[in-house]
Parts: C-alpha cells; sequence; structure tokens
C-alpha cells in the first residue's frame, strides 16, 4: 500500500488556466461579462494616451494653428 | 481653436473614463479571483484532506506534498490566484501586441522582426530564473515548514512551560536564525538568477528605441510621415514593446504557477482505496458487529518491515475483547486497520461477514466510537467537541449524560459557562486549558455521545490517576452493553473484565484467552502482569490514601 499523493501531476499550463477559470466564472456569473469588458479596456486605455498627443497635433493642424508643424519643419529641414 | 478643445477634451475625457472603469473591473476581478481561491479551492483543500483515505495523508511523503499543495493556495501571490489573474492578463497582452504588432508592420517590418527576436531572448532568460526557481522548490517548501513551525510553536503556551525550564530559548533562537539565514540564502540565489533578464530587459529597451527612432526620424525629416503620425508611431513602438514585455512576465507566472497548481492537483486527484460512495451496505449494521481478521498483514508506506504480520482472530457480536502488550507491539496499527483507516497490504478484514473493502466506508465509520490515544481536543467548546457538531445540531441533554458518564461534568459544574466554556483561547477569549485526563475524558465522552455499536478504546486510561482509571472501568461495563468493544492497553490489570484477550507482540497474537487462562498459562502475559500489579497496588494504595 502506498500513499496516491506521491503520484507526479505534470498537468499542461493552458489546461490548468481553463480549470481555475471555469472555477471562476462559475462561482461569480459577473465575472463572465466583467473579465472581457476588462481586457477590451484595458487594451483600449493605452491605445487611446497613443492617440492623445496624435489627435492633438491633427486636431491642431485642423484648426489652423500651424505653428507645431511649422516648427517641426523648421527644426528637421 | 473650439474644435481642438472639443476633441482633446472629448478624448481626455474617453480616457479618464476608461482608466477609471478598467481600475475598477480590475479591483472587482481581483477580489473574485481571491475569493474563489479562499472559498472554492481552499475549502476544496480542506474537505479533500479531510475526508481521503488515512493513507492520503499520515506518511511523511504526503504530508509533504500536502504541504506543497497548500503553499499553491494559501497565498495571492502565488500558485492558483496569479493562475488566474495571470491568464486574463496574458489575454490583454495578446490582443494588444496583435493589434500593435499589425501597427508596426505598415511602418516597418524590420522593427518588428527585432523586437519578436528580443522578446524571445528575454524569455528564454526569464524562464532560466524560473527553472532554477522551481528546482529549489523543494528547499523553499521546507524552510516555509520549518517557519511555520517555529513560528506556531513559539506561541504555543504548552510548550512554553518546557522552553522555560529546559532554558530552551537561546535553542530556538539559534534554530530561527538558521531558518532566517536559509531563506535569505534562498532569496539572494534565486535573486541572482533574475539580474541576467533585468540586465536584458535594459539592453533591449535601450537597442530597440535607438533603431525605432532611427527609422522613425529618417521618415518624419523625409516627409514621409507627419507630425501627428509620427508621435503615433513613438507610442506604439513604446506599447508594442510593453506589450511584449507583459507576455514575458505572464508567461513565466503563468508557468510557475501552474506548477504550484500541480502540486495542488497532486492531493485534489489522489484516488481512494475505500468506497466513499457507493458499496455494500453492512447487513444487520444496527446490532452489534462482528469482526474476523483473516492473515491480515499490514505494512506502513516506506517501511521496511510488516507491522502485523498474518494476524487472525474472530471478534464476535457483543463480544470485549482486550488487546494487550508492550509498546511498539501493534496495537495502535490494529485500531487505525479496525477504524478502516489503513486496508490491509496483506490478508482481508470482514465486517458481518463482508469484505470491509467492499463496503461503504463512510456508513461502516458511523457505526464505530472510537478513542485514540493521541488525544486532540479542538478549539471549540466543550458541548461541541463532546457532540461532534454545530450547537444547533447538538443533543444537549444526551452531552450531559455522555459527560457524567465519561466522569467530567463534576469539572463542567465548576466552569462559568459551563460545557459552552471553549477550550484554548484560540477562539474565545475566556477559553480554559484541560488536563491531559480532563481531555481524555472529554473525548471519552465523545465516544460515549456516539453510541456506535462498535467501540474502541485505545489506552483510555493512559493518562487517568488511579480512581479516575478504577472509575472508568466500572463505567465501561454500561458503556458497551449491546455493542462489540476492543479495549486497548499495555496495562494488563485493566482488561480483566474483557471477555477475552489477545496478547500482541511484534505484530503476531503470541496468547490468547481469558484473564484467569492466561494466568493459568503460565506465560508471557502473566511474567508482565505479575511486574506490573505489585507497582500498580503501589500506586491505587498510594491514591487511597490521599
Amino acid at each position: 500500500m502506498s500513499s496516491r499523493l506521491n503520484e507526479p501531476v505534470r498537468t499542461i499550463a493552458a489546461k490548468n488556466v481553463i480549470t481555475v477559470l471555469r472555477a471562476l466564472f462559475m462561482r461569480y456569473r459577473s465575472a463572465v461579462w466583467q473579465v472581457p469588458a476588462y481586457i477590451v479596456l484595458k487594451l483600449s486605455g493605452p491605445f487611446l494616451s497613443t492617440l492623445i498627443p496624435t489627435v492633438a497635433l491633427h486636431t491642431y493642424q485642423r484648426a489652423g494653428c500651424y505653428t507645431l508643424s511649422l516648427l517641426w519643419q523648421e527644426y528637421y529641414c | 481653436m473650439l474644435y481642438f478643445i472639443l476633441a482633446m477634451a472629448g478624448v481626455l475625457l474617453l480616457n479618464a473614463g476608461v482608466k477609471s472603469c478598467v481600475s475598477i473591473l480590475n479591483s472587482r476581478i481581483s477580489f473574485k479571483c481571491n475569493y474563489t481561491r479562499r472559498g472554492y479551492f481552499c475549502r476544496q483543500f480542506v474537505d479533500k484532506v479531510l475526508s481521503t483515505d488515512y493513507v492520503n495523508v499520515e506518511p511523511q511523503e504526503s504530508q509533504r506534498q500536502i504541504q506543497k499543495g497548500a503553499y499553491a493556495i494559501n497565498s495571492g501571490w502565488i500558485g492558483t490566484e496569479q493562475l488566474m489573474k495571470q491568464s486574463i492578463e496574458i489575454a490583454v497582452c495578446i490582443l494588444g501586441l496583435a493589434v500593435y504588432g499589425a501597427s508596426v508592420v505598415f511602418l516597418d517590418l524590420r522593427i518588428l522582426l527585432i523586437m519578436l527576436i528580443m522578446f524571445m531572448l528575454d524569455y528564454y532568460f526569464r524562464a532560466h530564473a524560473i527553472r532554477f526557481q522551481d528546482s529549489l522548490i523543494e528547499e523553499n517548501t521546507r524552510i516555509y515548514r520549518t517557519k511555520n513551525y517555529l513560528n506556531r510553536s513559539g506561541l504555543d503556551i504548552r510548550a512554553g512551560k518546557d522552553v522555560r525550564v529546559y532554558e530552551m530559548e537561546g535553542w530556538f533562537h539559534r534554530v530561527y536564525e538558521s531558518v532566517v539565514k536559509a531563506a535569505r540564502s534562498y532569496a539572494v540565489r534565486t535573486e541572482l538568477r533574475w539580474y541576467l533578464p533585468s540586465f536584458f530587459d535594459h539592453i533591449c529597451i535601450s537597442a530597440r528605441d535607438l533603431l525605432a527612432y532611427y527609422i522613425l526620424i529618417r521618415m518624419a525629416v523625409s516627409g514621409e510621415i507627419s507630425p501627428a503620425v509620427f508621435t503615433m508611431y513613438l507610442g506604439i513602438i513604446a506599447g508594442f514593446s510593453e506589450w511584449m514585455n507583459s507576455i514575458a512576465h505572464a508567461l513565466n507566472v503563468i508557468r510557475r504557477s501552474s506548477h504550484e497548481f500541480n502540486h495542488y492537483l497532486a492531493v485534489m486527484n489522489a484516488k481512494d482505496e475505500f468506497l466513499h460512495e457507493g458499496g455494500m451496505q453492512i447487513p444487520d449494521s444496527q446490532k452489534p458487529l462482528k469482526i474476523e481478521f483473516e492473515n491480515v498483514s499490514f505494512r506502513y508506506p516506506g517501511a521496511d518491515k510488516d507491522t502485523i504480520k498474518s494476524l487472525s482472530f474472530v471478534i464476535n457480536p457483543g463480544e470485549k475483547i482486550a488487546l494487550v502488550g508492550n509498546n511498539g507491539a501493534g496495537k495502535t496499527t490494529i485500531v487505525k486497520l479496525l477504524c478502516g483507516l489503513y486496508q490491509p497490504t496483506g490478508g482481508r478484514i470482514l465486517v458481518n461477514g463482508f469484505e470491509l473493502s467492499k463496503v461503504n466506508i463512510d456508513e461502516y465509520q458511523k457505526l464505530i466510537s472510537v478513542l485514540f490515544q493521541d488525544i486532540q481536543p479542538l478549539a471549540f467548546n466543550i458541548e461541541m467537541n463532546v457532540s461532534g457538531r454545530g450547537e444547533d445540531e447538538t443533543d444537549h441533554k444526551k452531552v450531559k449524560e455522555s459527560l457524567k458518564g465519561a466522569g467530567l461534568w463534576e469539572k463542567v459544574t465548576t466552569l462559568p459557562k459551563r460545557e459552552k466554556t471553549y477550550l484554548s483561547q484560540t477562539l474565545d477569549d475566556g477559553g480554559i486549558q484541560l488536563s491531559g485526563g480532563e481531555a481524555q475524558k472529554l473525548l471519552l465522552a465523545r465516544a460515549i455521545y456516539k453510541d456506535g455499536n462498535f467501540l474502541i478504546l485505545d489506552e483510555p486510561t493512559s493518562a487517568l490517576d488511579p480512581i479516575a482509571e478504577s472509575r472508568m472501568y466500572e463505567e465501561y461495563n454500561s458503556m458497551t452493553r449491546e455493542k462489540t468493544s476492543v479495549f486497548i492497553s499495555h496495562r494488563l490489570a485493566s482488561t480483566k473484565f474483557c471477555d477475552r484477550i489477545l496478547f500482541i507482540e511484534d505484530g503476531s497474537i503470541i496468547e490468547e484467552g481469558t484473564h484467569g487462562q492466561l494466568i493459568e498459562k503460565n506465560g508471557k502475559y502473566k511474567e508482565i502482569f505479575d511486574i506490573q500489579s505489585h507497582y500498580y497496588q503501589e500506586k491505587v494504595g498510594e491514591a487511597v490514601g490521599e
């Protein structure tokens, strides 16, 4: 007779991820929408941060304030 | 100008809103991950450890595995909880990488390629550090276990007496110091392995920036891209690199957490040899049981010889059997086999004619009232300790009767909260400590309360004074009425009132019969009985004289 605990368990990480996430979603139904919402929003956060200076420059130019772009050209050309 | 202000305000507001939502959702999901670990994984783990076969719990190897499994669920920073959190984080990173990667491809494929190469190198160095950390998991578990033990026993009031009287503080302190040193050495070694990926990270970031800025500036100067696009690409390149670093980190954490989670699974997947579900019902289980040992042998896991050797005997329904013998003879192992805590390694045990391995073990254990040698009352109140249930499920009158039967009621009436008094101050500030003898009586009361029709008492008088012991023997007859019982003792005088005595030595029965028969036989039993009775009469005389 021997303990059954000594048998090694080598489940691959992907299977373990599914096991723990299934437990999370079974226990908390609201996590089913919160997790995808979190993923989308977390992804869009840095994207928006990246877009802010771009939008700033773009709209500034469109608004007729060319100072920045002139400066740009003077500096590099 | 107004267009600019409105557009900027809109974008900034949107950004602030998104960040707030992310923060709220992150906190909600973190909370849920935490309580899934505590409320689901921890509970499942405790349930499993409490209900699995004893062979999966008691041996040293199993204890070590249980420690490792517990390590995976006891903290939010490792194992199960990290596996949940990082698997969500990695989904964000992969999507981010895809979106940003696509943008970088439009700009210049070389930037993407160099970033991917750097990512793979970075992942390799991190994985190397984690592999090293994994190789030390045994060492870390040992440090963690020793540190926990020292923390626990350092605060344990029972150990405090010996520590003071035997001046063990210095020794204790030195052991603690050595554990702290070992923990520090472990931390330093693992930390050093992380320096390389960290150093490489900085090299990667610098190289990436150099290359990306060179390409972007060249494009801007040549007029290929506008200032707005230039700024956007700067952000995208920085972001792309950030996503890759996050993926490398998350992948490694997932790998490590999954490795830790496998230890948890090893405990959860442990198979039981006894039938906890299904199995045969024991016929006539309401009547006194008949127990048969047929050539039963037993060897503990990892042991090199049998503790019980081809043991055969029958306990008839309603019979009172005494198992006697010196320390280490195998008496307690027989109790474990009788209780269905272990399966024999050879032969079989029959209950009312049915093999124990084929009956429902939980149903069988419901029929047993047992008092084990190693007494361990729980930190709940006396009443709950006796009934083994919550207060609302307890039969209060029966508790009182059981305490009377065990000879503890007089003591209980002197306590301010009587049977509602807690044992130890762990759960109640007004808790009390019972003496060894009182604790033994308390657990005897538990056996009486359960009223199982198979009674097993393993050294029930080892902590009792001679008067209490004598009183217990008187109670024994009423306790065992209409029950099959086994009484284990190394005090031979205590077994006179049993129907039959089995003298055990080295895992085998060497003499069998009633007290009178064994005395008449003039064998080993008589020899030890004579030595003990002389000493014992003196002790009883002294106690009565007091």
